[in-house]
């Protein structure tokens, strides 16, 4: 096997792995740990650059061997294995994998990449693009995961939560990864002390880290990513919050400054006015796919620039704190009743719409044991290699994520919903007491009206700049402009295809594709 | 009790930017967003039922803390409470855009009457613990979840009205609130006893900037 190192390719130097007709392109953002294995080699990959050797030694410690029926039960949420043996190959990408993992026929063998190689001129699909509509209206933020399909037409995407084994370059099976362990209830005592010592777990994966930033919002989840970490490296963390001069944000500055004083970290307020959602960042955002993650893009962008000031490794957030200890995991997770409107899409084009809308409703991926809505890790790549540090969450960690599974059987088995009081039994020193008392959560309503009363403009710009591409994938721009026009206006109305095919032209025209002659299409 | 104590009613409105404002009204239990010049037309404020009302600058919610939650009585059991109880809660839910909320507190302190007279209470007492020991803070906590694990959909409205119920026949006097998630139209609905929100499902009350308020004596 050849481990040659390439020059850049496609905007960013990509290291080449090739085994036989097995080529494997890694970004540089993503680490890759290499092992031998019974006729092949296997390549551990992951965000998390400091942690990798232990989460790979870890993995392969207990793995079953390729062909076992749990083989992948144990992989981190985060991250993703590829097994190569002679022509075959097995890829297994975490329900939360936060880098890109997609694959692509070649004649002969396979290529797998964590780059979706946008601009090589590869031709596009219109139904690509158009299916991610379909995801962003039904299940917000989340990588679509009903369907492999990506903007590209020659390449797929591996699903997150999923094993998918090929032979000669075609897929021969789909294995879903189930990293529940069982499904028996323990003791309300036992849980507390499982979810205990899997945070313990995780703040030691984090000393010795650096400098770090801890988005601090008052709340349960922030507190759990920061307190375990800070623990031995507190001088090295500081603290930002974002403010909001509204009624229901009344009382959260109090409390994220006595979060932070808890934590005896120093904290910089920002406005959040000045990064509503739908606010264009000032550095490119070039995603793999597009994402209605970039309507937060301002936001990110503000907190990661702050990160790369202080010259932080990490940038700690509360992430998926609801999705595990707030939410019923034994149950599917619950998809928008109604979809969006016909009136943007052409025939064709709802077409699409309407079978990707089939696909993550009946996709055997929609139960959140699985873990695939727990994370949305859209910018962990962009922050990582715009910025130079890693986001990371406890709330993804497979151990936290096993705890929280084991709070959901035991809240069924009792007839109550979960919630988090099982975190304040488990850790009450790393919650400080303001948190623990806090009123609740406050939504983020208003704060989206007001956003499209002020970039009720620059969205209908946003498609304008792109409407030649809209327009050949079958959408309707003056729809949506009309639609940003009205939701600017305070209108109570849907902004559900705005937001989606807003996504779709950031997209476009951060790649510079304005114009169907732009780039190749094939269908 | 005296059935001519008073029902205090104030208002308010809240702009949402230079030009626009937001109104609740009563009478059909709706939020009306419109130029601030339409929305103070005392023609508009008959229509929406806020003819007998003050308007005040700016609302403050009386609420001090939330005495219970529906966190505090999990795994507790259900406690009893009779089918007539149910019944109004229902009937309150079902009443909202017909019957103005004004009416529909007016009505509730009548079965409070009802309610105090069956228990054989005499005039109120003094203090607000003492005025019926037998519905205290967790007592109109308790019935109301019961209440509410009884029903389809709990909704914040018809819970306003049955614990306005509990705590007017307990001789205690409270103050219904509607507020708005501003510039949303999204509306809430809370009763308050001497600065106590005795249940909500989740605290959300605080989130939701008053526009009406209704003071009512027993």
């Amino acid at each position: 096997m050849t481990v040659p190192a390439l020059p850049a390719v496609a905007g960013g130097g990509v290291a080449v792995v090739r085994d036989r007709a097995i080529e494997i392109r890694v970004r540089p953002a993503v680490a890759l740990r290499t092992r031998p294995i019974a006729g092949g080699v296997a390549h551990y990959l992951s965000l998390h650059d400091a942690e990798i050797d232990a989460r790979a030694d870890t993995f392969w410690d207990g793995w079953p061997g390729l062909n076992a029926p749990y083989a992948w039960r144990d992989l981190e949420l985060t991250d993703a294995v590829i097994c190569v043996v002679g022509e075959r190959a097995c890829v297994a990408r975490g329900a939360a994998a936060s880098f890109p993992l997609v694959w692509s026929p070649r004649a002969p063998g396979l290529a797998l990449s964590t780059v979706l190689p946008v601009k090589s001129g590869e031709p596009f699909t219109r139904a690509g693009l158009v299916a991610t509509v379909a995801g962003a209206c039904v299940h917000a933020s989340y990588e679509p995961n009903g369907f492999p399909a990506t903007p590209l037409a020659h390449w797929w995407r591996v699903r997150r939560g999923s094993a998918l084994h090929f032979d000669g370059g075609r897929v021969v099976h789909e294995q879903v990864i189930n990293p529940c362990a069982g499904r028996a209830w323990v003791p309300r005592e036992v849980i507390a002390q499982n979810v205990r010592a899997a945070l313990d777990a995780y703040g030691r994966s984090q000393r010795g880290g650096g400098c770090s930033l801890v988005e601090v919002s008052g709340g349960f989840d922030s507190s759990l990513a920061a307190a375990p970490a800070a623990d031995g490296s507190r001088a090295a963390m500081h603290g930002i919050s974002v403010h909001y001069p509204y009624y229901e944000f009344r009382f959260e500055r109090l409390l994220q400054q006595a979060t932070a004083d808890s934590f005896g970290i120093a904290r910089v307020e920002v406005d959040g006015t000045s990064m509503y959602p739908y606010s264009p960042a000032e550095a490119p955002a070039r995603f793999d796919a597009p994402s209605v993650f970039v309507t937060g893009i301002r936001h990110a962008e503000i907190v990661a620039r702050h990160a790369a000031s202080l010259s932080a490794q990490r940038l700690y957030m509360g992430h998926g704190g609801d999705q595990t200890f707030a939410t019923d995991l034994l149950a599917p997770e619950v998809l928008v009743t109604n979809p969006p409107a016909r009136h943007p899409f052409s025939a064709h084009a709802w077409r699409v719409v309407r079978q990707a809308l089939d696909d993550t409703r009946t996709s055997a991926w929609r139960d959140r044991w699985l873990g695939t809505f727990v994370y949305d890790a859209a910018q962990d790549v962009w922050v990582k290699e715009t910025f130079g540090a890693t986001v990371r969450t406890p709330f993804t960690d497979l151990a936290v994520f096993r705890a929280a599974l084991a709070w959901s059987v035991w809240c069924r088995a009792h007839g109550t919903v979960p919630d988090k009081s099982i975190l304040a039994e488990a850790a009450p020193d790393l919650i400080p007491a303001s948190v623990r008392q806090r009123r609740g959560k406050v939504p983020y309503d208003g704060v989206w009206m007001r956003a499209y009363r002020a970039q009720a403009d620059h969205i209908a710009t946003a498609f304008e700049g792109v409407r030649d591409v809209l327009a050949h994938i079958g959408v309707d721009v003056n729809w949506l402009q009309r639609r940003a026009r009205d939701l600017g206006a305070w209108q109570a109305k849907s902004d559900r295809e705005v937001l989606a095919i807003y996504a779709i032209a950031h997209w476009l025209g951060a790649w510079g594709i304005q114009r169907v002659s732009d780039v190749a299409w094939s269908g | 009790m005296s059935v001519l104590r008073r029902c205090t009613e104030s208002w308010t409105d809240v702009p949402v930017d230079a030009e626009l404002t937001l109104v609740y009204g009563p009478r059909w239990a709706r939020v009306y967003l419109l130029p601030s010049a339409d929305a103070l037309a005392p023609p508009f404020l008959r229509a929406i039922g806020l003819g007998g009302a003050t308007r005040d600058g700016e609302l403050a919610d009386p609420v001090e803390r939330v005495h219970r939650d529906r966190t505090h009585f999990t795994g507790a059991p259900i406690a009893s409470v009779p089918d007539w109880m149910v019944a109004a809660y229902q009937a309150f839910d079902a009443s909202r855009h017909v019957v103005p909320l004004r009416v529909a507190a007016l009505a509730t302190r009548a079965i409070a009457r009802v309610l105090w007279r069956t228990r054989g209470g005499g005039a109120p007492a003094a203090g607000p613990d003492t005025a019926n020991p037998s519905l205290d803070l967790d007592t109109i906590a308790r019935t109301v979840h019961a209440v509410e694990a009884r029903v389809r959909t709990p909704d914040c409205y018809p819970r306003a009205l049955l614990t306005a119920l509990l705590s007017l026949s307990a001789g205690r006097a409270c103050m219904l609130l509607v507020g708005v998630l501003a510039p949303t139209r999204k509306m809430h609905a809370w009763c308050c006893l001497d600065g106590v929100l005795p249940y909500e499902r989740q605290p959300e009350h605080y989130i939701y900037r008053p526009l009406w308020m209704l003071w009512v004596d027993p």
